[in-house]
């Protein structure tokens, strides 16, 4: 079956910093698609592309087999866009607004109406849909703003961060409505740097950081990348340089990264019950005393860590 | 679906959200008419003078008097039965100034004691200045061949006191020097309205003053991201441009028209040559879009640029000759001026409103206008359109 997004090799500069270099994607029908990075790591731009909104310095784009441009493509037809910021007018109502864009996708007259009227019901916002933006709390514009994106039923919904400053519970019934779309065969790219998002939407996940897609595949998949061993992080008081190296040594101790947080490490083991005792005994005599042991499962962060030597909130 | 149908998109966005903000109506609609008012009322003055007659006499002469004051240019006339009831109109303000015609005026006429008539006015009415200038010539125009039959006849003339008149009457006018009154604007039919000035001076300053400021709600579009999002669409950005630019120019040419039929409507100013009216409203109108559309490219906040707007505006605008007439400009500052466009708008009102012009007197005016205004959306579309594609 035909993908319904394949890039290859996209490349963009911004005068002499490269922020996409190189970049393959490829998004099946059905799939909803993540794209992990931390802030600045060129998701935005990669979007930005793939949407017909920024041209390539090079590579290609092909939605639904039509290459998409910057111009008036067609292709832009098949696909539905959600940025970041809630691109919408506030002194509109949420009914204005979708008409707006769905004019500009050509839909006119009754289809036009009975997609408003459908978009409004799925994000829940039929009851207020003359209300102006402005006057909406800001998960409501949140999904508002995704109501816009499906206006006219796109082949491929690309959805950039689309719980940046949401409540939690408005990112629970955002994260539910793509659940939902992606349960009904819509494609999906959903940019984010929660990999707990990512975890729980995306089939696949490709891992961006400074504008190269590090790794890409299923969550199994980049988990077996870090081999499926358990992190725990250590916290402790006194010298920790002394500290890091003692559990360095220790038997089980696989790698060892130190984060930001003066306070603390993590080290990767293959069996965590049997490390945490050695931990707390290699302590007084490094100088340092551990206030707090915790292991974590392997999971994206782990992946991430292990790819780039960073966290994804770095 | 058309391109225009999609270029009309983005023009019924712009005017959809002018019509939900209360705070830009009242900047286009309610202000420049408060302005107009006002400064018609206070500077325009009223042309026509009230003046209250009592006639005790009923005779040849008095009825003369009162024919006369009828007879002259910008004089109502209004007629009373007796001089206590003349003198509280005349406190009352409800004429500008009263005249009484004693019961002896005409029997009087050609004796040799003077007859006494009665002018009143309130010392704080400037109108009654303009009365009592009125009142004197009617009294000249009538009394100088009587005071020339009663020299006649006082030097020695022969004949009846009526005989000397008729014959001076006859001779009133055949000094050689006449007085023809000529009319400056031939092509006016219709008389000027005391707001012919201002509602022209308002039309230019508050478009250009809305046109400004609609810039900073481009800003606030850029900034939200709103036209960058449509780029994601099947739109090009130069429909998206001209879409914006097409609701701007209709914003500002709805300002016009609003002025212009208010002005007409309510305080009756003549705008002359319909097809030099209309040409200056749309180039000017284009001005106005162009000028906003500028300053929504070029800047960066929005409440900043809201702010400072309006002043720049008004700053111009008096450049420009919308706040006191181009003719008390001195030399330099009418030099000066012809920078603005606010000027060059003026100079064609100005001919077109208060000399009859016709299309043909104005094209300076039109031409400096309409490229002024077409460079600046040019200039600012293209602005507009390497910031949407990113180019």
């Amino acid at each position: 079956m035909e993908p319904v997004l394949t890039c290859e090799g996209l490349i963009r500069r911004f005068g002499s910093r490269t922020a996409v270099d190189g970049v393959d994607l490829r998004v099946e029908k059905g799939e909803t698609y993540g794209l992990l990075g931390p802030n600045g790591a060129g998701k935005t731009t990669t979007i930005s592309m793939v949407a017909g909104i920024l041209e390539p310095d090079a590579g290609s784009i092909v939605i639904a087999g039509r290459p998409m441009s910057t111009g008036p493509s067609p292709a832009k037809r098949l696909v539905g866009l959600v940025p970041q910021d809630i691109a919408l007018y506030p002194d509109l109502s949420a009914e204005e607004n979708l008409r707006f864009f769905g004019r500009l996708q050509g839909l006119r007259g009754r289809h036009l109406d009975a997609r408003v009227h459908a978009v409004l019901e799925l994000v829940g916002l039929s009851d207020r849909s003359r209300d102006r933006i402005d006057a909406y709390s800001g998960g409501m514009k949140r999904r508002v703003n995704i109501a816009a994106g499906l206006i006219h039923e796109p082949a491929l919904l690309i959805l950039d961060e689309p719980t940046v400053g949401v409540d939690p519970q408005s990112r629970n019934q955002i994260l539910e409505s793509i659940e939902a779309l992606g349960g009904a065969g819509l494609s999906v790219l959903y940019t984010t740097h929660y990999m707990e998002e990512a975890e729980r939407l995306c089939r696949r996940v490709g891992i961006i950081d400074d504008g190269r897609l590090v790794a890409e595949g299923t969550r199994r998949e980049l988990v077996a990348m870090v081999g499926e061993h358990d992190r725990v992080v250590v916290s402790a008081e006194g010298d920790l340089d002394s500290l890091a190296r003692a559990v360095k040594g220790l038997p089980g101790a696989l790698d060892l990264v130190r984060g930001p947080d003066p306070e603390h490490f993590e080290v990767t083991t293959a069996s965590a019950p049997g490390l945490l005792a050695a931990i707390v005994a290699a302590a007084p005599g490094a100088g340092a005393s551990v206030t707090g042991l915790e292991v974590r499962e392997p999971d994206l962060e782990a992946v991430f860590l292990h790819l780039t030597g960073k966290a994804l909130r770095d | 679906m058309s391109r225009l149908r999609l270029t009309l998109a983005f023009t019924g966005v712009v005017l959809r959200r002018l019509a939900h903000d209360r705070s830009a109506l009242f900047f286009m609609l309610v202000l420049p008419v408060g302005v107009i008012v006002i400064v018609g009322s206070t500077f325009g003055g009223t042309q026509q003078v009230n003046i209250g007659v009592v006639d005790r006499s009923g005779g040849p002469v008095s009825g003369a008097i009162v024919a006369t004051l009828d007879r002259s240019d910008g004089v109502k006339l209004r007629t009373y039965d007796d001089a206590e009831e003349l003198d509280a109109a005349v406190r009352r303000r409800g004429v500008d100034a009263g005249l009484v015609l004693p019961a002896d005026l005409d029997a009087r006429i050609g004796g040799t004691e003077p007859s006494t008539l009665v002018f009143t006015a309130l010392p704080d009415n400037a109108a009654s200045a303009t009365a009592r200038t009125v009142v004197d010539g009617a009294l000249a125009a009538v009394g100088t061949p009587i005071e020339a039959a009663t020299f006649a006849r006082s030097a020695g003339a022969g004949g009846s006191f009526d005989q000397v008149l008729t014959v001076a009457r006859r001779m009133e006018g055949a000094s050689g020097a006449t007085v023809e009154k000529v009319d400056v604007g031939p092509g006016r039919k219709a008389a000027l309205s005391s707001f012919a000035l201002t509602v022209p001076q308002n039309l230019v300053l508050f478009v250009f003053i809305t046109g400004l400021a609609s810039g900073s709600a481009l800003i606030r579009l850029r900034n939200l991201g709103v036209l960058r999002r449509s780029m994601a669409m099947p739109v090009s950005a130069r429909q998206a441009v001209l879409g914006v630019g097409l609701g701007w120019f209709a914003t500002s040419l709805l300002q016009s028209l609003i002025i212009v039929v208010i002005g007409a409507v309510v305080f009756g100013v003549d705008w002359g040559d319909p097809l030099a009216a209309t040409a200056l409203v749309l180039v000017y109108s284009l001005v106005g879009a162009g000028a906003g559309l500028v300053i929504g490219v070029v800047g960066r906040d929005e409440d900043r640029t809201g702010a400072i707007t309006p002043i720049v505006g008004i700053v111009l605008g008096a450049l420009g000759g919308c706040m006191v007439p181009l003719e008390v400009f001195p030399d330099t500052m009418t030099t000066v001026a012809h920078v603005v466009p606010h000027y060059w708008a003026m100079v064609a009102w100005q001919k077109v409103v208060f000399d009859g012009a016709g299309i043909g007197s104005i094209v300076p005016s039109l031409a400096v206008l309409g490229g002024l205004g077409a460079v600046c959306v040019v200039v600012a579309g293209a602005s507009l359109r390497r910031d949407l594609v990113g180019a």
